[in-house]
């Protein structure tokens, strides 16, 4: 078989999502607009006025309409994308959870923004975050090309019939979704030849198969669907490794594991983050790693479920790690560092786990930044217990 | 990395040209990323876009610079914005300016200045969008003049592939005429 070139296109992360959407043949989108989201459904709009995507566009009240109709067409079986930020999120949480306890393949983009007061549209991770425990399958990219590639995979991820859950991609407002950069496209045919057929999602309503669902359960069989929820988020990681190895034999992209790493192998310290500020740590790596520093990054590319045995077994490899959070637990710390913690607490590990609480409400946590956190660090100005309120250092 | 950043107002056209540059030096196989600073809805207002074009892929996208280029829409701009800050020794100064007058030229002392009426070039060819000439295309011609990032055809092509048509056609010949005009001036 002779292969199409393929394409390179310069696309924002917002574009490329759209790109992504186009490729994969959604059929319904319901949308609302909010920034930093808004790009995305402008240009899918664009595509379905052009002839480009043959779907139907549902231009909703609110976010919480956008998803109630998002629920209503996958629910029939249609393949369907929605895209929300911050507010917006918020505004649809009741129907997150109707979308995941329902078992529907939904696909959404999260592009993270930070929730008012005061009003503030740059990145933080928060309102993500309050997805985390719905069920939702949750993937978190850094660049376009990422966002473009994972778009593509989240369906092939929520539509596996042994998951049969709606899949999150997310990613950082403006410094990734407004941001101009070359991604490579796959050819459409390569698209669909990946994706399975959406035909085979079997419709939660069906016509020839009339049943009641969301009403009063017995609470013994409500407690049984939490569990199966639980058992097919579980089953996903070995589903997503396997989309992830399918498609890097695809694109020769590296979608190896759950996690990026980035020089662990032979580091003593190790930062764990997840979105855009893992380009800057890198440059910072190299520049410790000049010094003879030993240095490494782990990003997280997969939320949830969360990947325990690679945190596990990074927790083996360093003697500390440190944990930029872009989010805060109020009263509690930074969310992923003490998810970290508590995997390590579970499997006997007692690494060190610095959480510094950084680069949220939009600040920005630069190379040198994240220098002077390793310093603070090395330099024992900081315990591995409870949080560190890390301020952006003007150069 | 060459470290571009572009100062204008919400309207000039600065996300669009950086937008178009990105193209313009993947026909090199060259890397890019254009990171705007700026909130919604904010006609007239200050803006920034900053623009790292390397041959690997790029790392950075925080958004503390020191550029190697700072490419200005309008000289007012620099009465509200320290369009120079941080700006490399004996860099690159693109401007909307028909010449480098006493006040600029003092301004500027100690950089490589490419200037160019980006306004008057715009008008002339009716290249408008809401009613105002196009600064962002013509400076993208000045900008290319000075640093030779890539050739003039290939920009030209570049923008007709952008807007395609009679649009593309419009924006080739504005930034063909503004690259010839634009006068380079040494002032290190």
């Amino acid at each position: 078989m002779t292969v199409k070139e393929r394409e390179k296109l310069v696309l924002s992360g917002n574009y490329a999502a759209a790109y992504a959407v186009k490729h994969a043949k959604v059929e319904v989108i319901p949308i609302y607009p909010i920034t930093p989201q808004t790009t995305i459904v402008e240009k899918l709009v664009e595509f379905v006025e052009n002839g480009e995507l043959k779907a139907e566009i549902i231009h909703a009240d609110s976010e919480h309409s956008a998803m109630a109709a998002a629920i209503g067409a996958s629910a029939v079986g249609a393949r369907v994308y929605t895209a929300t930020s911050s507010h917006g999120l918020l505004y649809m949480y009741e129907m997150i959870w109707w979308a995941s306890n329902a078992r529907l393949p939904i696909v959404a983009g999260f592009v993270t923004r930070t929730i008012g007061p005061p009003w503030n549209i740059w990145s933080d991770h928060n309102d993500l975050l309050s997805i985390r425990d719905t069920g939702w399958i949750i993937l978190f990219a850094s660049n376009a090309q990422e966002i473009y590639d994972f778009t593509i995979q989240a369906f092939k991820i929520a539509e596996n019939k042994s998951i049969r859950l709606p899949v999150g991609v997310a990613w950082d407002g403006f410094q990734v979704s407004h941001s101009y950069e070359p991604v490579e496209v796959l050819n459409e045919d390569e698209a669909l030849d990946f994706l399975p057929n959406p035909r085979d999602i079997e419709p939660l309503l069906n016509i020839e198969k009339p049943v009641t669902i969301g009403n009063i359960p017995v609470v013994t069989d409500n407690m049984r669907y939490r569990n199966d929820m639980w058992n097919s988020l579980e089953k996903a990681r070995g589903i997503i490794r396997e989309v992830f190895m399918e498609y890097s034999k695809l694109t020769g992209r590296d979608y190896t594991g759950l996690i990026e790493e980035y020089k662990v192998l032979d580091a003593n310290t190790i930062f764990i983050a997840i979105g855009a500020v893992s380009g800057d740590i890198k440059i910072a790596i190299e520049e410790l790693r000049k010094k003879g520093e030993k240095v490494g990054l782990a990003r997280i590319r997969v939320l949830r479920p969360f990947p325990y045995t690679d945190i596990v077994r990074l927790g083996k490899i360093a003697n500390e790690i440190i944990v930029i959070d872009r989010d805060v637990s109020m009263g509690f710390g930074g969310i992923i560092a003490n998810e970290i913690r508590s995997v390590f607490y579970d499997h006997y590990i007692d690494t060190p786990v610095y959480s510094f609480i950084a680069g949220i409400t939009g600040n920005e946590v630069t190379s040198t930044d994240c220098i002077e956190i390793y310093k603070l660090v090395k330099e024992k100005k900081v315990k591995p217990k409870g949080v560190n309120w890390y301020y952006h250092r003007e150069k | 990395m060459l470290e571009i950043r572009w100062h204008g107002r919400g309207g000039h056209g600065i996300v669009v040209a950086s937008h178009i540059l990105g193209e313009m030096v993947l026909t090199k196989g060259l890397y890019s990323l254009s990171i705007p600073l700026f909130g919604a809805e904010r006609r007239g207002a200050p803006v920034m876009v900053v623009t790292r074009i390397d041959e690997k892929p790029i790392l950075k996208r925080s958004t503390e610079t020191n550029p190697d280029v700072v490419i200005i829409t309008d000289r007012r701009l620099m009465n509200m914005v320290d369009v120079l800050s941080g700006l490399k020794e004996k860099g690159l100064i693109v401007i909307n300016a028909d010449r480098i007058d006493d006040e600029l030229a003092k301004y500027f002392k100690g950089f490589k200045v490419s200037h160019v009426d980006a306004v008057s070039i715009s008008e002339k060819h009716g290249l408008k969008v809401g009613g105002l000439p196009v600064i962002s295309i013509p400076l993208l011609g000045a900008f290319i003049k000075a640093t030779n990032i890539v050739d003039i055809e290939d920009g030209m092509n570049a923008l007709r592939r952008h807007w395609g048509g009679e649009l593309g056609e419009k924006n080739a010949i504005v930034f063909k005429e503004a690259y010839q005009k634009t006068n380079v001036v040494d002032l290190t």
